[in-house]
């Protein structure tokens, strides 16, 4: 019962599409022609958005004095959690971000460490208020960024590329 | 008991009329704090990686018909201030040194003032391409489910309280649980997005401080000192890309003798065996968390004819938040306490000692907001409906064990802090 209104709105709508089809074929073909527009614009376009969010300068980790460094995933990830804090040559190492709300450190959270930027503050929390680790120093301009990347022995942090 | 009654309260005005000082000059730091938003995330000391972090934190409380934290029936109570001091830095690139001054007031659960969080050092070796090995030594946190060791920070709990089920903030267990002198062994092995964690911990327990004797000793105002076997807590842990998912389990064991030095009050044994089971899945905007554990405890020794008394609780909750815009969450949790897993009803408990039934569990449904306004900045609020007595302070409730006061009471509990 409740159902009934539904259900007439369902019944108008479908004999109104079918007689208009039915009374005049060349609106089926137009709705058609429409429909494969639809898609061949929607495949142009797909590449083109694509392309065009690689056109964004991509964030990239950065280090002056580990330049050749590649790193991967995984040890970006324990960079950037705090919990590596020497390089592979045993030389210690100093982790820069921005701000939380900075779009370019949750781009760099998401992107390339593959986190959500919570992960990494509560991760930090837990150690500044347990005294086990101490977090990557929080920088507030890109600017401020690069200057101390270059300043501080074995620092590293991000860049846009 | 009279006596007992009359000194719980002498205590708490004493402790009132400090608390009221202390109050004043909070609320005059945080808005001084307030006048002048800054925008430093910790204060770098220059040397290193050296950093320094601290917060101030203030709570209102008000409540329907019993206390919590403070006198907080009729027009709240302000009896809920956590302030803290840390530093930390690396003395070499693997060894850690870090400690943590912390100033906490909550009314009569609370009465320690400053104390001394933690002082550790902490030293790690990659154990090849994949592990890590650890040690931690000094005043350590203990580690114990999901958010035992940073606690005493708002900035690290959902919204304003921890699920007092699981973390008893009320008790005076609390002192005992959150840390303890001694060392930790720790271990991390990841692969890819999977990773495994274990810490073990062998300490001397904070058990004599805080109102813990009397609490463990189940005997009101006793006198004495707790020694015997060191604290046990050992935590496994596996954590799918950083804790997106994790599941844990931890579990502490505590055996201890205790030294009456109140006459008439013998000397006796208390072994405590807590586990807990911790999940949490975190997905972009929604955080879904559950904890259960069970508290066993025997007594031997307490009473005339060497009875044992054992007994068994039950403790859990589930938690849902959803981070609603980037600096706005909300939280809705279901918490549950069980005196005696043998005696859900209270009512064979309540025979036996005269007490009101509810006194031997609490249900606790609670709703939250909570809202970073600034940048260092966190205003929460919650609301708690709440079914039953049992995790509310005698210290706060004088009348608690006489009275048969209402099983249902309302809990409004906010809070504003600063952090640096």
């Amino acid at each position: 019962m409740e159902f009934e209104p539904v259900l007439t709105i369902y019944k108008m709508l479908n004999i109104r599409l079918f007689s208009i089809f039915k009374h005049r074929p060349q609106s089926c073909y137009r709705a058609l022609t429409y429909l494969a527009a639809w898609f061949t614009f929607a495949a142009v376009l797909m590449p083109w958005s694509g392309s065009a969010y690689a056109a964004n300068p991509a964030i990239v980790p950065y280090s002056m004095t580990h330049q050749d460094t590649q790193l991967t995933r995984d040890e970006l990830r324990e960079i950037f959690f705090g919990r590596q804090t020497r390089w592979r040559d045993g030389s210690p190492l100093r982790a820069f971000v921005l701000p939380d709300q900075h779009p370019m450190h949750i781009r760099f959270s998401k992107e390339v460490l593959g986190v959500y930027p919570y992960q990494l503050r509560s991760a930090w929390d837990r150690m500044i208020y347990s005294g086990t680790g101490t977090p990557p120093s929080v920088v507030e301009s890109l600017e401020q960024m690069k200057t101390l990347i270059k300043e501080t022995p074995g620092a590293i942090g991000y860049i846009e590329k | 008991m009279l006596s007992v009654i009359s000194k719980n309260r002498r205590l708490y005005l004493s402790i009132q009329s400090t608390a009221l000082r202390c109050r004043e000059i909070v609320i005059g730091v945080i808005t001084l704090l307030f006048g002048f938003p800054q925008h430093a995330s910790a204060l770098e000391l220059g040397v290193g990686d050296w950093q320094a972090h601290g917060f101030v934190s203030q709570g209102y409380t008000l409540t329907s018909d019993y206390n919590f934290f403070g006198n907080s029936r009729g027009d709240g109570s302000l009896d809920f201030t956590e302030i803290g001091v840390n530093f930390s830095g690396h003395i070499q690139p693997n060894l850690l040194l870090a400690a943590q001054g912390l100033y906490r007031n909550t009314g009569g659960s609370d009465r320690e003032d400053f104390r001394l969080d933690f002082a550790n050092l902490d030293y790690h070796i990659p154990l090849g391409e994949r592990a890590t090995l650890g040690i931690r030594a000094g005043r350590v946190k203990n580690p114990f489910g999901l958010y035992n060791e940073a606690r005493d920070v708002v900035w690290t709990r959902p919204v304003v309280l921890l699920p007092q089920s699981v973390y008893l903030d009320s008790l005076a267990l609390r002192q005992a649980m959150i840390a303890s002198d001694g060392g930790i062994l720790y271990g991390r092995y990841a692969a890819g997005d999977h990773a495994l964690t274990t810490e073990f911990l062998v300490s001397e327990p904070l058990d004599n401080t805080g109102g813990a004797a009397e609490f463990l000793a189940g005997i009101p105002n006793v006198r004495g000192e707790f020694e015997g076997r060191p604290l046990l807590v050992g935590r496994m842990g596996y954590e799918w890309q950083e804790g997106r998912f994790r599941l844990m389990f931890s579990a502490v064991d505590l055996d201890r003798d205790f030294k009456s030095t109140t006459p008439g009050v013998s000397s006796g044994n208390i072994q405590t065996f807590y586990p807990l089971a911790s999940a949490q899945l975190n997905l972009e905007s929604w955080s879904f968390t559950g904890e259960y554990g069970r508290i066993t405890s025997k007594r031997s020794g307490f009473t005339p004819n060497g009875a044992v008394l054992e007994n068994t609780s039950e403790n859990f909750y589930v938690q849902a938040q959803y981070r609603f815009k980037s600096d706005w969450s909300a939280l809705l949790r279901f918490d549950s306490f069980t005196a005696d897993v043998n005696d859900r009803s209270g009512r064979y408990n309540a025979a036996i000692t005269g007490l009101p039934k509810h006194n031997f569990y609490a249900r606790d449904l609670t709703a939250g907001l909570r809202w970073e306004f600034q940048r260092n900045w966190l205003m929460a609020a919650e609301y708690h409906s709440v079914w039953g007595t049992a995790l509310l302070s005698p210290v706060d409730n004088p009348g608690l064990m006489q009275k048969n006061g209402p099983e249902r009471w309302d809990m409004l509990t906010m809070m504003i802090s600063y952090r640096f």
